[in-house]
This record gives structure tokens, sequence and C-alpha cells, in this order.
């Protein structure tokens, strides 16, 4: 009988269509972002202002047609997921270290100093994200990883007090005070024995931050304050599909992109819940 | 022979911390001030039921838990005071296995790495085939063979699991170890083969044991004295013949009478005592089983009884001794 | 002096679908339960006892567990042909259970009043007047002391014995025919334990309740049964009295668990094991399911597996007794 974390994931994924469909997509996205140069068809900077090149609707030779701009709306797209995605991974990975750190010690220690870290982590949550985020994007004018680095730590909190939480009753259980009585250092015990039992726990968590860092960089720099031109996201391109005055004219512009957006964030969704159905009964031995 | 470990009146009490509108904050005194000892090669079994503190007591004896006060005395040194740095040798002498062998070892590490694991911290080895070879070594002691190693815990029965958590423990050599109801949660075909186990590796490595358990007819087994607890005191501190056939507190009478016989029913007179343990928080005053004793009366309401010893080898706090 | 019989059990067997594979829980039970008796029944993990109890009372959920008996009567009743409505009346009133968990059987959210009341009310058919006083009768029945302000408690309140107790209550409240205790008290502690023995055995000459008693402990068995079955991976390998079962148990799996009990008056210095463990129920050994680790093993119990054989009322499943015994 064989076993272990990957194990397990296949199987459960076996049964769950649903979340595997949507890894599969998922795939594809990413597939089809990286090889960007690839799969692109046009130039996505190259403006065109002739009126017979703007506004294109979808044609042979323009698969989703083209903007205000005369760009072509495919490529962008293919670029511009390399943004959305990009940012999304590496505010996952930010607010996974933060968090992950923070809630460690916090629920290790315990005591009044798990007390005065979650009074802290209380008070931020406290503040409204989104207008933190804007303010401190629209100070910065930061390029793509800055914008990570600012979503980033305003989204670590709920997975601190989610590894808090873990931690605080494991280390209740007998083989951490079997640690102990061999002598081991807190370090060590954190690291090598109580961590590893989060590992799932963190990787479905994962999942849905980064559902969520795409969906709140979309908003970003629909609002004009995520990525600045020349570099675009899906999210940006919705600001701009704004401009066109009859929206009814080139619905394709805002569909295209809101569709992606749409589509990536509910992937994850359903991936993540797929991963946490598959390790959930597991969650405590994997 | 002396002493390999003497406690004196070790007390642990857990602060609840005060009510709004309460004048004292409550305290559960989990362990309050108990006193024995255990000599070298020789098995104490530590007996009560739930609430009576026996488990805290080892958590607090290998320092798992801090003492509120009292002393825990290794081989004539106090290790109550010790730091991190200082009980690390100390460590490596007293070692503890647990009743849920399933939470006893961690489900992310092959039991060839949670065996060998110990030996590297402590330096014990030197290269990996020396690690491998000490490794298999423990495994054998325990009655497993070497291609348990790279198995994970949940893939084992309660028993394997059991045996590898004894051998964990004495991957270190300790001189002592403690057994919190190692064979409680077992079968009772698995819990034989466990105490056998623990019987032989006993003789074979010269271990000290305390061996903690709710049901008296294993601790009576495997041990040579045994200490009855009640709501964090010893009561009753005896050899176990003297205190299968002459136990004096009416609370070790009461353990021996409730447990159920094998000679079918009708060949043998019970006396059920009612009453339950009560609770913690608000112990009965003076001797805190006078609420549940048959035999009662007024000094017992008042005050808290004393270790008395009647033998050389039977200690007992009950006033009747007194009367 | 054979009383009637209250349940009859005959190739009971039930199944569950794994991932791994086709668990078969109970293989062909054959029990037989007389009215006001305590028949105990004993095994270790992964034997089938709980999930015998669970069939008759046919919790069993229907994926991924299968359950199908040739005989399942209850007072002459066959509890298989049972609709789902008429079960629900069964349950409660004819045939009760109690668990091993009591602060998991009892709902947390409503007072034990409140649960005692609907169960009379439910089945009896009473008003809340009338319902209220019997439940005070219930929980003097089972000796708690104060009944009408326990009446008003949550079960949080309350310790395990006394947890026990009104689950006791509640399943007796309406005097069932069958009692089924699955380890009511593993989880207590020993003095509270004898007091429930206790009480079980008053429930039984008081109320004229018969008992059917799961646990893994032979000695609960000893003090007050006084038939008993021994189950050994799904199937019962030794069915007597108990009067006969200690005096001179048959099956080497009997006999081994006797012997491998620590006793408080016997002298033994080591205590005499089986070998090996219970068999993993995914991959049952061929023939006799009890071979791999039985000091008597011969050829035939490696290829074909024992019938019951019985005699005077005692049933054995081993092969060692084909001669003396009939099929």
């Amino acid at each position: 009988m064989k076993s272990g974390l990957l194990y397990d994931f296949w199987r459960a994924f076996h049964k769950n269509r649903l979340a595997a469909l949507a890894g599969v997509i998922l795939l594809a996205i990413f597939f089809l972002a990286i090889f960007a140069p690839v799969f692109a068809t046009h130039n996505p900077t190259y403006i065109r202002l002739e009126q017979e090149q703007i506004k294109l609707p979808p044609t042979a030779a323009h698969f989703i047609g083209t903007d205000n701009l005369g760009r072509d709306i495919w490529s962008r797209m293919l670029f511009g997921a390399r943004i959305s995605l990009l940012v999304g991974f590496l505010t996952m990975i930010i607010t996974v270290i933060i968090g992950v750190a923070y809630g460690a010690v916090s629920g290790y220690y315990g005591g009044k100093l798990d007390f005065m870290m979650m009074c802290f982590v209380d008070i931020l949550l406290s503040l409204p994200t989104i207008f933190l985020v804007i303010i401190l994007a629209a100070f910065f004018k930061p390029d793509f990883f800055g914008i990570a680095a600012i979503i980033g730590m305003t989204s670590w909190m709920r997975t601190a007090r989610l590894v808090r939480g873990q931690f605080l009753s494991l280390k209740e259980e007998e083989f951490v005070m079997a640690a102990r009585a061999l002598g081991y250092s807190n370090c060590r015990i954190i690291f090598v024995h109580l961590l590893p039992n989060v590992r799932a726990l963190i990787i479905i968590n994962a999942t849905l931050l980064i559902a969520q860092a795409v969906l709140l960089e979309s908003a970003l720099s629909f609002l004009g304050f995520g990525v600045q031109p020349p570099q675009f996201s899906w999210g940006s391109m919705l600001s701009s599909a704004q401009y066109i005055v009859f929206l009814k004219e080139a619905p394709w512009t805002a569909f295209f992109p809101g569709l992606a957006i749409f589509i990536t964030v509910l992937c994850f969704n359903f991936f993540g819940e797929g991963l946490r159905d598959a390790w959930d009964p597991k969650l405590k031995n994997y | 022979m002396s002493n390999l470990l003497e406690v004196r009146d070790l007390k642990k009490y857990y602060h609840l911390g005060k009510g709004v509108g309460k004048e004292q904050a409550n305290v559960v005194r989990a362990v309050d001030g108990i006193n024995f000892a255990v000599k070298k090669c020789e098995t104490l079994g530590l007996v009560g039921e739930s609430g009576c503190g026996k488990s805290t007591a080892a958590r607090v004896i290998l320092r798992l838990l801090t003492a509120t006060a009292g002393e825990i005395l290794y081989e004539g040194q106090n290790i109550e005071l010790l730091s991190h740095q200082q009980l690390l040798p100390y460590r490596r002498k007293m070692q503890i296995i647990f009743q849920d062998q399933a939470g006893s070892l961690n489900p992310q590490l092959t039991i060839g790495s949670a065996l060998g694991e110990p030996l590297r911290i402590h330096r014990l080895v030197i290269g990996k085939k020396e690690l491998k070879a000490k490794v298999e070594h423990l495994l054998e002691l325990v009655g497993l063979c070497s291609e348990h190693m790279c198995r994970y815990p949940h893939e084992l029965s309660g028993g394997q699991r059991q045996r590898i958590a004894l051998a964990r423990a004495l991957a270190l050599n300790p001189q002592l170890i403690v057994c919190d109801e190692p064979v409680s949660a077992l079968d009772v075909s698995i819990q034989a083969q466990i105490i056998n186990l623990l019987q032989d590796l006993q003789h074979k490595c010269g271990l000290t044991y305390i061996f903690i358990a709710h049901d008296l007819r294993v601790v009576n087994h495997i041990s040579d004295r045994i200490a009855v607890m009640y709501l964090g005191k010893i009561v009753e501190l005896a050899g176990k013949k003297a205190l299968y056939s002459g136990a004096k507190h009416p609370y070790t009478q009461m353990l021996l009478s409730s447990i159920p016989r094998l000679a079918p029913a009708g060949q043998r007179q019970r006396t059920i005592f009612s009453g339950e343990l009560p609770n913690p928080l608000h112990p009965p005053a003076g001797c805190h089983f006078h609420i549940r004793c048959p035999h009662a009366f007024v000094r017992c309401t008042i005050e808290e009884p004393l270790m008395q010893m009647i033998d050389s080898d039977h200690n007992v706090a009950c006033h009747l001794l007194d009367k | 002096m054979l009383a009637e019989i209250l349940l009859e059990l005959r190739n009971l067997k039930t199944k569950f679908k794994t991932y791994d594979g086709e668990v078969k829980a109970a293989d062909g039970i054959d029990l037989t339960v007389h009215k006001k008796e305590i028949l105990g029944i004993v095994g270790e993990s992964g034997c089938g006892k709980s999930a015998t109890a669970l069939s008759i009372m046919r919790l069993i959920p229907s994926p991924p567990g299968e359950v199908h008996a040739d005989k399942m009567e209850l007072n002459g009743v066959e509890l298989q042909s049972l609709t789902e409505k008429q079960l629900s009346k069964v349950r409660g009133s004819e045939v009760s259970m109690i668990f091993q968990e009591p602060s998991s059987a009892l709902n947390p959210a409503f007072t034990i009043g409140e649960q005692l009341i609907e169960v009379l009310i439910l089945h009896q058919k009473l008003d809340r007047g009338a319902a209220h006083r019997q439940a005070i009768k219930a929980l003097n029945l089972v000796q708690i002391p104060a009944a009408t302000q326990r009446l008003a408690d949550y079960p949080h309140q309350l310790s395990g014995g006394m947890r026990q107790r009104v689950m006791l209550a509640m399943a007796c409240a309406c005097m069932p025919s069958l009692l089924i205790a699955d380890e009511p008290t593993t989880a207590l502690d020993v003095t509270v334990q004898a007091q429930i023995l206790e009480l079980l055995c008053q429930l039984q000459s008081e109320l004229n309740i018969a008992i059917m008693l799961i646990t893994h402990d032979l000695s609960l068995v000893a003090e007050i049964a006084q038939r008993v079955a021994v189950m050994y991976a799904g199937v019962v390998v030794e069915n007597a009295s108990v009067r006969n079962l200690f005096a001179k148990p048959r099956h080497p799996y009997t006999q081994g668990l006797l012997a491998s009990l620590p006793l408080l008056n016997a002298e033994r210095e080591r205590l005499n094991v089986i070998p090996g463990g219970v068999p993993n129920m995914l991959n049952l050994p061929k023939g006799c399911r009890f071979h791999p680790r039985c000091p008597h093993c011969r050829q035939i119990c490696r290829q074909q597996e024992p019938p019951l054989f019985s005699q005077n009322g005692s049933e054995v499943r081993c092969w060692l007794f084909a001669r003396e015994m009939n099929k």
C-alpha cells in the first residue's frame, strides 16, 4: 500500500473531477504564459492608430480583436498573463514566508509573546487593506515586484493566524514532548518536527492566496495604481478598456481580460478546495 | 542500593486566572506535594484514576513541565533548577514513552530517521555506517527487523509503534524510563507482548522504570513497589505484595475491590462504592478522600493526613492509623 | 432452564467497500440472546464486535457498508424487512444502544432533561408533563442524585460516569427488551466502571432487560454476564456459558487471551503471549483465521476454515474439536 503526500493527492484528484479540470486549465494557462512569445501573433505593444485597425472585432488575424490603440488583444492577454501570475506567485511567496515564520514563533512559544504578537496582527487586520494598498502603491509607484511586496505585506496576517493555530495544537502532541525529552533544541523542533506537519495546510492556503493576489492586483491595476505602462497586466487591460466611449462598440476588449481573471481565480479556488478535500482527513498526518 | 531518583515535596499548580468579580484566582493542584524514591533497576508503579496527577507528575519529573515547588534529585543532584544546557546530560539518562503511540511519533519522519536523530544530535555515532548499525541494533532490541526502517508510523500497528517509541527512548542509553500508560491503548494480546518486552529490557539493559497506569492489574504485575495517587497526593506507597494483601488506605481498598475479576460472578463479595472524583478546582477540605470514604470521621474533614510509615516499606496517609 | 429467545442472528455478513479493497467486518456471525440474559461479546480491535452491534441496529451507512443476514429476528420480528420508519420506532423502544464515549453521544447543545424528554415523547407519545415525570423516574433508576435538578444540566456539567448513566437512562426510558452496550465503561475510571456494571445488573433484574455487553475486557464479562461469545477477525470463535468458558476455555485464542491477562493475585513472572498480531482485514490468512498465531496449528487449519462445532450449548470454531463435537 503506497502512501505519501503525492499519492493521496493523486488518489483524491482522481475522484474530484472539478478540481482535476481546474488543475489542467491552470497548467494550460501557465504554459501559454511561459511560452507567450511562441503563441503570440503580434507584438503586444505595437500601436497602430489607423481607423481601420483600432477596435477590431475578433478576426482570423487578430483572435480577440484589437483595442482602442490597435494593439492585438490576444497577444496582450498572453503577455499580461505573465505579469498577473508573476505578481500572484511573488505575493504568495512573500505572504507565506512572513506569515509562516510569524505564526510558527507565536504559536510555539505561546504565553505573553503569543499574546503580543497576535495583538499586533489584530491591529493590522483592522486596517482597511484595499485603501492601505492603494495609498502605498500611489505613493511608491512600484514595479511588479513592489506591487507583490505591498500586497504581500497586507495579506500575511491571516496565514500567520492559521499557522499559529496549528502550532498551538500541534505542540501539545506527544511527539513534541518526546523531542524535548530527547534534548532537541526549540529551533530544531519548529523546523524539523512541526513545520512539515503543517505542510499540507500551507500549500492549500498558498493556492488560495495566489487567487486572492491575482484578484487584488487586477483591481489595483484597474484603478491605475498597479503596474504602470509600458508593463501591463489583465487588470490594466480592463482599465484601458474603460476608455472606449461606447463599450457596446467593442465589448471584447473588456470581456476577455475579465474572463481570464475570472477563470484563473476560479480555477485556483477549485484547485485549492480540491487539495483541501484530498488532504483533509490526513491533514494531521501530512 | 542508593536511590536513582528521589522526589521531595513536588508540586505543580495550574493558575487559571481570575474571573471578573472573583477574589481569588482558581488553582488546580495537579500535583500537591508528593514524595517518593526509586532505586536502581527497580520498577515503581504509579497508579490512580483520571485527574489524580500521575501523568503530570511524570512530565514534571522529566522537566517537560516546570514544577511549582519541590526538588527532583537525580543521583543526588537537584535537577529542578538546572538550565537547559545543564540539563542536557540528564536528559539522556531519563526518557519517557507515552500512551498514544501514534501521537508520540512524528508522522513525517520515517522510523529510521526518528531513531537516528537522537543518535546524531547527541553525537553518539560517527558516520552513516555506524548510524545504520546502531539503528538496526535498536530495532532488534525491541523485536522488530531492519525492514521497518523506511516505513512511516501510520503504516505500523499500535504495538509496533510502541516498540519504536521504546527503541527511541533506548537510543540514548538511559538509566530511567518513565512509562506513561504505555499499554492502555493496546489490544490485550499486544499488551502482554509489550509488558514482557519491558521486563526483558529491564534485565538486559539494567533499566529503572516508573510505570504509570490506571489499571492496577497491569501495574501490580510489573512493579516492585506501588504508589497510589488521589487528587494530587500519594495516599499509599508499598511493595506490591503488601499492597495487595494488606492495603491500609480506604481508597486503595476501594480500587482493589472495584477491579473486575476473572472468577465468575457469585464467587466473591464485592463492595461497590458510591461517589465520584470531586472537582479538582474545589477539593474537599481536610483529607481529599473523606467524602467517599466509608470510615471518615471528624478529623478527616479538618486536617489533611500526613504520610506515615507503618512498615519498612509501607507508607500510608490516613487518620485511621492514629485511631 | 432456557429462557425464551429474544434476538436471533444467523449468518450476519457486514462488508465495507474501501479504496484498498473489501473489508468483511463480520463474516457469518451467529448469535442468540435470550430474554433477561447478559451476553458478553469479547474481542480485540478489528474483530467486528462493534460492526455486529451497529448491524443489528441497522446503523451501518449503506454505501460503503453492506449488511446481510439469513435471519435477524428481534422478538419474532425480522429486522431486515422493516422500513426506515418502522425501524425508527423499534430503535429506542425495543432495542437501544449505548456507546463508549458518553460525551460525544450526548448533544452538547441541549440539557439532558430535553434529551430525555425527547426520547419519551417520540416513543411513548406522552405529553410534556408526563414525560417530565417519567424522565425523573428514569434518572432515579440509574441512581443519579438530585434528579430534578440534574434535568436542567448540560452534558458538559456532568462527569463521565454521570453522562454514562444519563445515556443508560435515555436508553432504558422506554423499557426496551434489548440493550446493546458497546464498550460502555472503557472510557471510565475503574471505580465508576464498577458502579456502572452494578447498574447494568440491576437493570437486568428489575426491568427484565437483556443486555449485549461488548467489551475487550474478559473480566467484565466474568463479573456480570451469563453467556459469552469470543470474536476474532470477523467470526465467532467460541460461544459458551461464562461458567464453562472460564473454567475450561477451548479455543486456542480464548486460552491465549486468558493466559495473557495480568492478574492481581497470580504469581506470574512473565505473561504468556499470543505471538504476532491481529490479521489485516484486507488480507486474511487462508484457512483458519487464527492459524498463524496458534500453537496447535495443523495441516488442515492452514487450508480450510473450521465451522462452528457445538456440544451442550457450547460452540467452538476449531478443528481440534472436530471429533468430539458435532457440526
